[in-house]
């Protein structure tokens, strides 16, 4: 299980709405792969971390535990 | 039928007590449609040069957009202009709500306020009867007290009254206009100007009149509303404003290191988990109202019944407040950020300079340039609440060390000398939004040329272009917007982008769009803008003139600042973002003086503005129609 956390408007690309939950993913799982099953486009993807640390969405895999956040870009207001 | 506008202006002045009409022609609105670009026309027109901002001679214009009023979401915002008390250069602000569709609907496009009134007035405009009415009873009142009482005595429970707080009576330099006691022009001090002229109030209704009734195709324009009521839940950012308003910046932006912390020495705060969207939904948020005809429904409303209570009849907080008195503050506690707000709004100044102003004050204390003896016992570190607190009621009152700070950063830097104007984070004397531009340099490019002073809402954030198959991107493509690159990059290109969007958003201005509208922040797409205009005026208009709309208006304001004295030399950035931020992910990032130079050469150039200067070219004026305004400012014509 991660610890899953989509920021700002991304919620809005999960069936359920969620924000913040926890999912099963198959080991070494990819971030791009883990917005694929969520159906969150990963253009809309500015930045995600990985505990804590901000990591590049295209080669980074995650592993039991980790909590994952993933930000749209922000236009202010 | 008509072309979306009423065609008429109120003058009203406030030393006479006489009030007029004045009616002008299309020709006049097709070059200065309304809102920002109408303002400025009648500034330049009107306003005699270096007029002190809180004399009887400046004067306060109340405009309402193209499309204020219009069946369609997000059209509802006005502009409050005048000589900036803050700055000393054109001052400007916007407000949503439902003032701005009232003055519509009461058949007037603007109000152009000048004078002093020999003891305090408010202006009545109610169903086609207008007065100027005694305010002595009004003068030092709560907003709610003001609204009611001016109610009663109209006998008109659902008339829209804009009014000042104390802090414009007291002329607080970043006073602020309320109205319907949730919306606010806040930016600029243009409470302080109505305060200096004794009007508390303007009060506006009509119940007989609708925007039909001045649109050119008025079937087009309602079926365009009925479809966007619709579409902003099919956009996600558009949704998310709907569900969270501006809140999730605040986690967005510390994750991405630039979340205003500390008077903007760090873009990191350890205290985020407390004041973030999660807990500010979860701890005081109680619901949620909107602006006229609008579905998105951004507006927070709180209450809190804890450490401090915090009323729901002030609304509540923004991401902009949350940010200001929260990280930027170093405070951690939502309960004591939103009296903060509260407070703000209960005696009507701009959250925004007000929040920084206190922290540009903590920085001070906690370098020891400032001490107890000057601040008047008060201990102002960054997170003190408490101490945070207490300096608004001293500034709104103008008591003690408030009576500095009600002066904003610059002022206050120079009087108190010492180094302090390092450390006020400000430009044109107005202080910086809560963004960070070491993490998206457009933002800082804008801060430094906006003719009011460093404001968040003068482009777009170029944060919305890193990906070129985002929806944000794709909303931009129709403005020219072909590459897509990292935020913290100013290239000749970004430039461009910034231009390119600075057009657009000053013709949000023109038009009477709230930002959270139209396309790449949001979901109303540009070939519906146009749409939306043509249906409203006629006007077979396309987007290039549309964009010369937004240009001819920034330009107004640009040769009002030239004539007032401002060059190139204003158009710069606060040190402190010249220096490398110090911690997370943008850790070593930064501005470079060069680099930031180059870029506002390259901005000069393609604004047609001379680059040595600053000054706009008399070329580039004549090619914007504006030839005018060099022949009556007396500017030199090579710039």
């Amino acid at each position: 299980m991660v610890e899953i956390y989509l920021g700002g408007y991304l919620n809005y690309f999960d069936r359920g709405k969620r924000s913040h939950f926890t999912l099963a993913i198959s080991p070494k799982m990819g971030l791009i792969e883990i917005l694929e099953l969520l159906e969150v486009p990963s253009a809309e993807i500015a930045f995600a971390s990985v505990n804590g640390e901000l990591m590049n969405v295209e080669i980074t895999s995650v592993g039991p535990d980790d909590r994952i956040e993933f930000y749209p870009p922000m236009g202010g207001g | 039928m008509g072309f979306g506008t009423t065609g008429k202006i109120l003058r009203v002045d406030l030393t006479y007590g006489s009030i007029r009409e004045e009616t002008f022609n299309e020709t006049i609105y097709r070059c200065y449609p309304g809102g920002k670009a109408l303002a400025g026309y009648l500034m330049l027109r009107e306003l005699p040069q270096h007029t002190d901002p809180l004399s009887p001679g400046n004067i306060l214009i109340l405009a309402t957009g193209l499309l204020t009023g219009a069946p369609l979401a997000t059209t509802t915002r006005f502009t409050a202009t005048a000589r900036s008390p803050l700055t000393g250069a054109y001052g400007e602000s916007e407000a949503g709500g439902f003032w701005g569709p009232e003055l519509k609907m009461a058949g007037y496009e603007a109000i152009i306020m000048t004078g002093r009134a020999p003891s305090p007035v408010y202006l009545s405009i109610n169903n086609g009867r207008i007065q100027l009415k005694d305010a002595h009873h009004l003068w030092g009142q709560d907003p709610d007290k003001v609204q009611t009482k001016i109610r009663e005595e109209l006998g008109d429970t659902k008339i829209s009254v804009l009014q000042i707080g104390i802090a414009g009576e007291n002329l607080v330099k970043y006073a602020s206009l309320t109205h319907n006691m949730r919306h606010y022009n806040g930016r600029n001090g243009m409470g302080a100007v109505m305060g200096s002229k004794n009007l508390k109030a303007v009060a506006v209704h009509s119940s007989n009149n609708r925007y039909s009734d001045i649109a050119h195709d008025a079937r087009a324009l309602a079926e365009l509303g009925k479809r966007l009521s619709k579409q902003y839940k099919d956009h996600p950012q558009s949704w998310a404003l709907h569900e969270k308003g501006t809140m999730p910046l605040v986690g967005g932006l510390n994750s991405a290191g630039m979340l205003p912390t500390n008077n903007f020495n760090s873009g990191v705060f350890d205290g985020v988990d407390n004041i973030r969207w999660e807990a500010f939904d979860k701890e005081i948020l109680v619901g949620r109202q909107s602006c006229y005809a609008c579905s998105i429904r951004c507006k927070p409303e709180v209450q809190v019944d804890g450490r401090y209570k915090v009323s729901q009849k002030y609304g509540g907080p923004e991401y902009e407040a949350v940010a200001g008195f929260g990280s930027n503050c170093g405070v951690d506690d939502l309960q004591a950020v939103a009296k903060a707000n509260e407070l703000c709004n209960r005696y009507v100044m701009d959250t925004i300079s007000t929040s920084a102003t206190i922290a540009f004050a903590m920085d001070c204390f906690e370098h020891g340039i400032i001490n107890l003896e000057e601040t008047g016992g008060l201990e102002l570190r960054f997170g003190n609440a408490n101490a945070m607190l207490q300096a608004i009621e001293w500034i709104a009152r103008r008591k003690g060390f408030g009576d500095l700070l009600a002066e904003g950063t610059l002022r206050t830097a120079q009087t108190i000398g010492g180094g302090a104007v390092d450390l006020a984070i400000q430009v044109k004397g107005q202080e910086l939004s809560m963004h960070d531009p070491r993490g998206k340099a457009n933002v800082g490019l804008g801060f430094a040329v906006s003719e009011i002073g460093a404001d968040h809402l003068v482009s777009m954030h170029d944060t919305l272009f890193q990906n070129d198959k985002s929806i944000a991107f794709q909303g931009a493509k129709a403005l020219g917007i072909r590459n897509a690159f990292p935020a913290t990059v100013l290239n000749d290109e970004k430039v461009e982008q910034y231009f390119l969007c600075e057009n657009w958003v000053s013709l949000e201005k023109v038009l009477g769009f709230c930002y959270f509208g139209p396309a790449p922040r949001s979901f109303i797409q540009v070939d519906e803008v146009i749409e939306a205009v043509q249906a409203a005026t006629g006007w077979n208009i396309d987007l290039e003139e549309l964009l010369l709309i937004g240009e001819r208006a920034t330009n107004l304001a640009r040769v009002f600042n030239t004539r007032e004295g401002f060059t190139r030399a204003d158009d710069t950035l606060p040190k402190r973002l010249f220096t490398p931020l110090d911690a997370g992910p943008l850790k070593g990032v930064t501005f470079q003086y060069k680099e930031f130079n180059d870029a506002l050469t390259t901005l000069y150039k393609i604004k047609g503005w001379n680059p040595a200067t600053g000054i706009p070219t008399y070329q580039r004026l004549e090619s914007l129609g504006l030839g005018w305004t060099v022949r009556e400012s007396g500017m030199q014509e090579n710039g």
